[in-house]
């Protein structure tokens, strides 16, 4: 690649990634409501002895 | 703000991209469930001595390398436990449990927030009261939407540097810090807490800054908790937060114009009591998360009849 070459795609590089952070800040950010799975991709349990107290801090 | 590719998660871990739609795997599925005193949330201002059901599912979209809670917090919801409890079921259990309470806790409400915002809405006509304890990163319209079913919060404000956000929880300072005037702004009580982490947050000039920029935008009437650091996670080379240092927090505060400052997670008599800012009698005792006396009469002081910031009945 000849060095007129290289600074081509380096340049269009950095204007691709520029358009994109321009493209990501400028889009209105809008609210959006996640719907749930039907199937918990863990394990279940019981629930357990809810009257203890928590042993997570909060 | 997470891009979330095909099949991927975002980093909280618990919202993922299925088939171009937004879904949230934790909902309805908390890994705890428990019964506390709203004094270890901390909430020292709202029904003092009240029992709170308290829950969360697992994730958070913070990283903080300190986190107290990382074994629930930073787990992958494949890799965790849950248990079944949607909505309308965790009222009946909180009912059920007698209490009037309920809070979204130990992790944080705001990556759970479709089951935070149901159960909230359902608690509220159920007349049950919401708490919820978070780091208040969250954008402006979801919040204000949620904070019309919530009655208190605790928010952690884990620094007052842009730098601690970033370096230490993977996050930034502005959208807390909005969060927390939104919330007081709404109406809904408000408590700060703080971390003290050895040299990383507990210089005085940031406490200082800290503090004045509570008492700036939230007021002078807002609980503040300085909290002791316990080695944990990714940061078991720093030492727990000393007395002194906590103490001296205090200190700086009440300098500031702070009337309600308190300390947590180490003992200490004068920190965890509660005070007139007016005249500075005793008004509420506590030991731990126990109540010994509350001298407080419909909100204010028994002797110089100071209104004391707070929800007491």
């Amino acid at each position: 690649m000849t060095r007129r070459k290289f600074i081509q795609v380096l340049a269009k590089t950095g204007a691709g990634i520029i358009a994109g952070v321009l493209w990501i800040a400028g889009v209105p950010r809008r609210f959006v409501r996640a719907r749930p799975v039907k199937k918990y991709p863990g394990s279940l349990k019981s629930m357990g002895d809810v009257s203890r107290g928590g042993k997570w801090s909060g | 703000m997470c891009i979330i590719e095909q099949g991927q998660s975002g980093d909280c871990r618990v919202r993922i991209n299925i088939d171009g739609a937004l879904r949230t795997v934790v909902y309805g599925y908390p890994c705890s469930m428990a019964i506390d005193p709203i004094e270890k949330k901390p909430l020292f201002h709202f029904l003092p001595g009240s029992k709170i059901f308290s829950v969360a599912t697992v994730g958070c979209n913070l990283h903080c390398r300190n986190c107290q809670n990382w074994e629930i917090s930073q787990a992958n919801p494949e890799d965790s436990e849950a248990a079944f409890c949607p909505p309308a079921k965790l009222v009946v259990i909180t009912k059920s449990s007698r209490c009037s309470l309920l809070a979204y806790t130990y992790t944080e409400p705001i990556i759970y927030y479709e089951y935070t915002y149901d159960t909230a809405k359902l608690a509220r006509e159920a007349g049950i009261r919401n708490v919820l304890v978070t780091a208040g990163y969250i954008n402006e319209e979801p919040w204000r939407r949620l904070l019309k079913y919530v009655d208190a919060i605790t928010l952690d404000l884990k620094g007052i540097t842009e730098d601690f956000y970033r370096d230490v929880c993977s996050a930034t300072l502005k959208p807390v810090q909005n969060a927390l005037v939104v919330a007081k702004s709404c109406g809904v009580e408000v408590e700060v807490s703080n971390l003290v982490i050895p040299t990383l947050n507990d210089k005085p000039e940031e406490i200082r800054q800290l503090a004045r920029w509570v008492r700036a935008n939230l007021g002078g009437e807002t609980p503040l908790h300085f909290l002791g650091f316990i080695p944990r996670f990714k940061m078991r080379n720093l030492p727990p937060t000393s007395l002194e240092t906590l103490e001296s927090a205090r200190g700086i505060a009440m300098e500031e114009g702070m009337d309600y400052v308190y300390i947590g997670n180490v003992a200490s008599k004068e920190g965890q009591n509660t005070y007139c800012p007016g005249c500075k009698k005793l008004l509420i005792e506590r030991s731990w998360h126990a109540i010994l006396q509350n001298q407080i009469k419909e909100g204010h002081c028994p002797d110089c009849g100071k209104e004391i910031y707070g929800v007491w009945k």
